[in-house]
C-alpha cells in the first residue's frame, strides 16, 4: 500500500464549474487539516461528454483517471481506490462543498476511535436546512432515510453521533475495512451503494458515526440522468435487505 | 467479537431483551452481531444491532471471539465453533445442558435466574440485568384510569373472568403488536392485568410499570424483583386478585391507584437504558473487560 494517508476519490460525469468548485473547498480543508501534501485526489470521469479537461483538473490539485465508457458509482470508486490505495479513503460527490475543518474532524475521530471503520459529514441544502446528519431505517417499505432531512440545520443537535449508515457523498473509510469488504458493491446503478457497503460494515463489527462539527454544503442529486437510476438501486437494495436490518428511524 | 445467537427474532420478550443488550455493549465499544436464522432482523422494535445470518456467523466465529448462548438448543453448534461461550441468562427451563457445561460464562437478567444458578448449579455469575426502551417513559397518550391492556395470549380466562367482574373497565387485548403500538396502549391504560401465571420473563408488566400502569399480575417466576405487592403493583392468585382489583378500582382509592403507579414508575426507572448502560459500563471495566476487543 503506498504511504499516503488519504486518497480523495470524486466520480464526475461532466459537470466541470460545479466540481471546480468542490475541488478548492476540498484544498482548503485539506490544508487546514494539515494533511495536502499526505493526500491524493482523485477524480474519476465517468465518461463525461467531452472529456473533464485533465490540465484543469490539475490545476485544482486533482489527478484524472478516465472512463471511456459510462460505468456505474461503484466502479469508479473502486477504480480509484485501487490505482491510489491509500490508508484512508474519502468518498465525496462533485456537489459537496466541504467546510475547511470537516476533513480535520473526520480524520480525528477515526483516530480518536479505532473501532469506527466510517465517518460520515454533516451536510446542508444550500438554504440552510439539513441534508445529512446520519441515514436510519424506517420500518416495511420506507426503509433507509437521511434523518433530520430539511429540518432547520441550527435547531439541530451538533453532537457526533453513532448510525447504522452514513451517505456516501462525503464518506471517509478506512482502507482495512474498504479491504475487508470488496469496496462498493458495483451491482447497483446508482445510489444506495453507500447504504450497503455500511451495513456490511457493521455486520463485520466496525462502528459508524457522522461528524457534526461543521456542515458542508450538498447540492444534492445534480448529475444528469441520477433520477431514472434511483428507483433500479432502491428496488435492489430492497430485495437484498428488507428484513435483515433493524429499524431506527 | 460478540456473536449473540437467537432462534427468531420474532415477537418475545426474550429477543428483546437480547437485543438491547447487545445495543448496549455495542454503544460502549464492543464489536458485536446478532445471529439469526437467514439473518433475520427484527422489526417490531427499534434497536440498531447489526444481525448476521445464524450460518454465516458459524463459519466465521473464532476462539477469540465470543458466543452468546441463551436457547438450549444453540449448545452444541456453539460449543464446537471454539469460541468462548456466554449463557444470557433471561428464562431457566430446558436450560439444564447449558447450565451444566463447563467454562461457561453466566449473565443474569433476573435476581431468580441468579439464585437459581448459584443454588441448584453451583455456578458464578454476574448479574447484568435489563432494560426497558426509553419509549414508554416518554410523554405519550393520557392515562385513561377505566381503561384495561392485557396481553391475550396466555390467562385469557383470567381476563375474560376479570372483564366480566370489572365491568366499568375497557379491556383491550395486546396481541401481535408493534412496540411503538404497545407503548401507546400501555401509556393510555390505567391498568394492566399480567395473566400469565408462572411466566418465566415478565418483561411486559415492567414496561406497563415504566408506562404508568397500576399492574395487576398473577404470580410469576421472573419479574418478582420489582413487582412489590401492595407497594407498586397488586400480585396474587388470580382467584385473589380479580376482587382486589375491584376493590382498588373503587372511586374511593383513586388517590391509592395514582400512588401505586408513581411507585410502580419509579421502580421502573431502575430499569431505564441509562441505568443498564451504566451498569455495563462498570462491568466492562472489571468482570466483562474481556468483552471489549
Amino acid at each position: 500500500m503506498s504511504s499516503k494517508l488519504l486518497t480523495v476519490i470524486i466520480p464526475s460525469r461532466g459537470m466541470l464549474p460545479m466540481l471546480e468548485q468542490c475541488l478548492n473547498a476540498l484544498g482548503r480543508s485539506l490544508e487546514a487539516a494539515g494533511v495536502r501534501e499526505q493526500s491524493t485526489v482523485a477524480v474519476v470521469d465517468n465518461a463525461s461528454h467531452p472529456p473533464l479537461p485533465p490540465k484543469r483538473i490539475a490545476a485544482a490539485g486533482a489527478e484524472l483517471l478516465r472512463l471511456d465508457a459510462h460505468h456505474c458509482f461503484a466502479l469508479a470508486n473502486n477504480l480509484a481506490a485501487r490505482r491510489r490505495p491509500a490508508k484512508h479513503y474519502l468518498l465525496l460527490n462533485n456537489d459537496v462543498l466541504v467546510q475547511p475543518e470537516t476533513i480535520g474532524e473526520m480524520l480525528a475521530l477515526l483516530e480518536r476511535n479505532p473501532q469506527v471503520g466510517i465517518c460520515g459529514a454533516r451536510m446542508v441544502f444550500p438554504n440552510g436546512s439539513l441534508q445529512h446528519t446520519g441515514v436510519v431505517f424506517g420500518p416495511g417499505k420506507q426503509g433507509p432515510y437521511h434523518l433530520l432531512r430539511t429540518r432547520p440545520s441550527h435547531l439541530m443537535s451538533r453532537t457526533d453521533r453513532e448510525f447504522q449508515a452514513v451517505t456516501g457523498a462525503c464518506m471517509l473509510i478506512r482502507h482495512v475495512l474498504w479491504q475487508e469488504l470488496g469496496g462498493l458493491v458495483e451491482d447497483y446503478p446508482f445510489g444506495l451503494e453507500d447504504i450497503d457497503f455500511c451495513l456490511r460494515a457493521r455486520q463485520k463489527g466496525w462502528r459508524i458515526f457522522c461528524c457534526q462539527g461543521s456542515e458542508s454544503l450538498h447540492f444534492e442529486a445534480m448529475t444528469p440522468g441520477r433520477a431514472k437510476l434511483d428507483e433500479p438501486s432502491r428496488a435492489l437494495f430492497m430485495s437484498r435487505w428488507q428484513g435483515r436490518y433493524t429499524i431506527d428511524g | 467479537m460478540i456473536y449473540y445467537f437467537l432462534p427468531t427474532a420474532s415477537i418475545a420478550g426474550g429477543v428483546k431483551v437480547g437485543f438491547q443488550f447487545m445495543e448496549t455493549l455495542i454503544s460502549l465499544g464492543a464489536r458485536g452481531v446478532v445471529a439469526t436464522p437467514g439473518g433475520d432482523a427484527p422489526q417490531w422494535f427499534a434497536c440498531s444491532v447489526p444481525v448476521v445470518d445464524r450460518g454465516e456467523a458459524l463459519e466465521r466465529i473464532t476462539p477469540q471471539d465470543w458466543a452468546v448462548i441463551n436457547w438450549p438448543r444453540d449448545l452444541d453448534d456453539l460449543a464446537a465453533s471454539g469460541a468462548r461461550l456466554i449463557c444470557h441468562v433471561q428464562g431457566v427451563p430446558t436450560m439444564e445442558r447449558v447450565f451444566s457445561h463447563p467454562g461457561m460464562l453466566y449473565l443474569t437478567c433476573w435476581e431468580q435466574a441468579d439464585r437459581h444458578l448459584q443454588q441448584n448449579f453451583g455456578r458464578e455469575t454476574i448479574p447484568v440485568g435489563i432494560s426497558v426502551s426509553q419509549c414508554f417513559f416518554g410523554p405519550g397518550e393520557v392515562t385513561l384510569d377505566n381503561e384495561a391492556a392485557y396481553m391475550p395470549r396466555r390467562g385469557l380466562d383470567i381476563a375474560t373472568k376479570a372483564a366480566h367482574i370489572l365491568k366499568m373497565l375497557n379491556w383491550r387485548p395486546m396481541d401481535g403488536l408493534d412496540e411503538p403500538q404497545v407503548c401507546r396502549y400501555l401509556q393510555r391504560a390505567g391498568v394492566y392485568l399480567a395473566t400469565a401465571v408462572g411466566e418465566q420473563f415478565g418483561l411486559p408488566s415492567l414496561e406497563a410499570m415504566a408506562a404508568g400502569c397500576l399492574v395487576a399480575s398473577v404470580p410469576v417466576k421472573g419479574g418478582m424483583e420489582y413487582l412489590r405487592d401492595g407497594y407498586n403493583c397488586l400480585v396474587d392468585e388470580p382467584e385473589r386478585l380479580i376482587p382486589r382489583l375491584k376493590d382498588m378500582m373503587h372511586p374511593s382509592r383513586a388517590g391509592q391507584r395514582e400512588l401505586m403507579r408513581l411507585r410502580a414508575r419509579a421502580t421502573a426507572y431502575d430499569y431505564h437504558p441509562y441505568a443498564l448502560k451504566r451498569r455495563l459500563a462498570h462491568l466492562l471495566r472489571g468482570p466483562l473487560r474481556e468483552l471489549i476487543d
